[in-house]
């Protein structure tokens, strides 16, 4: 590391440290394909749980759907931007939550924490994330979305969270 | 002002009763007579507040005493929740005292599990109990200790962390599901297969690691009545009908054991056998539209739909999720399933805003299916506790009896 001036080596050493973390971070970060995620990290995931990838299109957002070996469904939904604003799963145990809520899996955790276990079904919202929970252990199904990335016509009647006609 | 009688057993997992306190509140002639001695293939179970420092709704409760196994050094529990939705004995590492020997894998590791619940998640490592409930026990029982803090939570166990009363709201579960163990075969499998969804985990102390593992049958958390010696093939759950402003505590009864005694055979009940996700199916209105439905102790309300199909409004605010119609509403399904039973049943919806706060069960406590209005294929009826009062309901377990399980029968 070069030498420089007392006075001055803070602010460069914070620069690198965070050139460094951030590069750290792009190499670990598991292709998740989680909330807010660009929607190239959709094949990424693919790959890695073996699953089979089908895209279909409504309105104004796409929906790609990885359908897992074990019979879990999960449904990435894409709007114009190419971001991931919404993540459905069913039809087994209930996913990794880091990989369906990516950076906003620690609000999940801070809005959660040390608060009586919910019995049935749930539904939170938090920091501009809402949270859907329920069924039985082996048929859960859930969705979170982001409600400023959400687009307008992901509210109409025939919404599509699971596939099939309602 | 209703005097609430909540079950005894204040403090860390101290003794509880075996039967109910005395006084019956809901009038109902099911569960055990004070008189006379239970039957040996029954427990009394109870709806209440639950422990101290916690407010359950509709939280059905029973005693349970783990001991060391094949010793006399054991530990009674009240306040386990029963649970027909989850399969296994959990109980939480800050209210166990006895030293349980730890279940291990294969490499002398030792076997943690995370198992999913809703929003939350029960982690902790797998040790050895015999479980005694009612007259019947289980000997050398994989059970879960929930929370013990000398295994730190690996990344991939995801959900919020059930580790106290305050989180639980009970002193652990008895999981009397449709299952033999929690997880099954899927759990044996090698882990590089896509089919082990990597619920238990090989844990090693110092430096604590934990890597997820192939959990043989025989190490996972079993289903307590499925290791009985007799009258091991499901579980009925009877309580009494109760009024509509609901009851402070509810007294019943949980037998062991379906066409096994005398006292527990199936009747006129109407058997609904489940797909392998646990599911039934129910129709609402009577005529009306199918949907995917489960039935569920765990749960603490009837969650069903949604506003615009049911025709109930939603509470809004701090109520918010349950119905609030201006006055209760007498609604009607049917349940059915794939071997062609069906049994019409009656419901009652009240006005969630006005249902007292000093009642801790409710038989008309009802709320929408969250997610339900914008996924319409998801499960639509969740049978939760307002629908085990005035009703015997029974719980079969996998591949068990004649007929043969998974099923519910009411």
């Amino acid at each position: 590391m070069r030498r420089v001036p007392r006075n001055r080596r803070r602010p460069v050493q914070g620069a690198l440290a965070s050139a460094a973390l951030s590069l750290a971070l792009l190499l670990s970060a598991p292709a998740r394909a989680a909330l807010g995620d660009d929607v190239s990290t959709v094949a990424a995931a693919q790959a890695r749980l073996h699953a089979d990838l089908t895209v279909s299109h409504r309105g104004s957002y796409a929906i790609h759907e990885l359908a897992m070996p074990s019979g879990v469904r999960l449904r990435h939904f894409v709007g114009g931007s190419g971001k991931v604003f919404a993540v459905s799963w069913s039809g087994g145990w209930r996913p990794n939550l880091r990989d369906v809520m990516g950076a906003h899996y620690d609000d999940f955790i801070a809005a959660t924490r040390g608060k009586p276990m919910k019995r049935g079904v749930a539904r939170i919202e938090t920091r501009g994330m809402v949270v859907v929970m329920g069924g039985p252990q082996r048929a859960s199904f859930g969705h979170v979305y982001l409600t400023d990335l959400v687009p307008q016509d992901f509210f109409s009647t025939g919404n599509d969270l699971q596939g099939g006609s309602p | 002002m209703i005097l609430v009688i909540a079950g005894c057993g204040g403090g860390a997992g101290s003794s509880g009763t075996g039967g109910g306190a005395g006084a019956v509140d809901g009038g109902g002639n099911a569960g055990t007579d004070a008189g006379s001695p239970p039957a040996e293939n029954t427990v009394a179970v109870t709806v209440d507040p639950g422990p101290p420092g916690t407010q359950n709704v509709n939280g059905l409760f029973t005693t349970v005493t783990l001991c060391v196994p094949g010793t006399t050094q054991c530990q009674t529990f009240d306040h386990f929740l029963v649970d027909t939705g989850s399969v296994g004995v959990r109980v939480l590492a800050s209210e166990l005292t006895l030293p349980l020997p730890a279940v291990k894998t294969g490499d002398g590791q030792r076997l943690v599990e995370c198992l999913p619940f809703v929003l939350g998640t029960a982690w902790g490592p797998v040790a050895s109990a015999d479980v005694k409930v009612g007259g019947e026990a289980a000997m050398n029982l994989p059970v879960q200790v929930v929370g013990d803090p000398s295994f730190p939570v690996p990344a991939a166990c995801t959900g919020s962390p059930v580790t106290d009363l305050q989180t639980l709201l009970a002193r652990g579960i008895l999981g009397v599901g449709v299952t033999a163990q929690d997880c099954g075969g899927a759990c044996a499998q090698p882990v590089t297969s896509s089919v082990n969804p990597g619920l238990y985990y090989g844990c090693v102390s110092a430096p604590s690691s934990c890597a997820a593992v192939a959990a043989p049958i025989a190490s996972q958390v079993t289903h307590p009545v499925a290791a009985f010696a007799t009258d091991n093939n499901g579980t009925i759950i009877t309580l009494p009908a109760i009024g509509a402003a609901g009851s402070a505590t509810v007294q019943g009864t949980m037998t062991f054991g379906i066409g096994t005694r005398p006292n527990n055979g199936l009747g006129s009940a109407t058997v609904l056998s489940l797909d392998r996700a646990g599911l039934a199916t129910t129709t609402f209105p009577v005529n009306g539209k199918a949907y995917s439905s489960y039935i569920d102790s765990g749960s603490n309300g009837l969650y069903f739909l949604d506003s615009a199909i049911s025709g109930l409004p939603a509470c809004g605010a701090s109520l918010d999720g349950f119905y609030c119609p201006p006055a209760a509403v007498g609604l009607g399904a049917v349940l059915s399933a794939g071997n062609g039973a069906h049994a019409m049943v009656s419901f009652s919806v009240a006005n969630a805003g006005v249902l007292s706060a000093a009642n801790s069960a409710f038989d008309d406590l009802a709320g929408d299916m969250p997610g339900f209005a914008m996924d319409p294929t998801s499960p639509g009826f969740d049978w939760g506790m307002p629908f085990f009062f005035g009703r015997s309901i029974y719980t079969a377990i996998e591949a068990r009896g004649t007929p043969s399980g998974p099923y519910f029968a009411f």
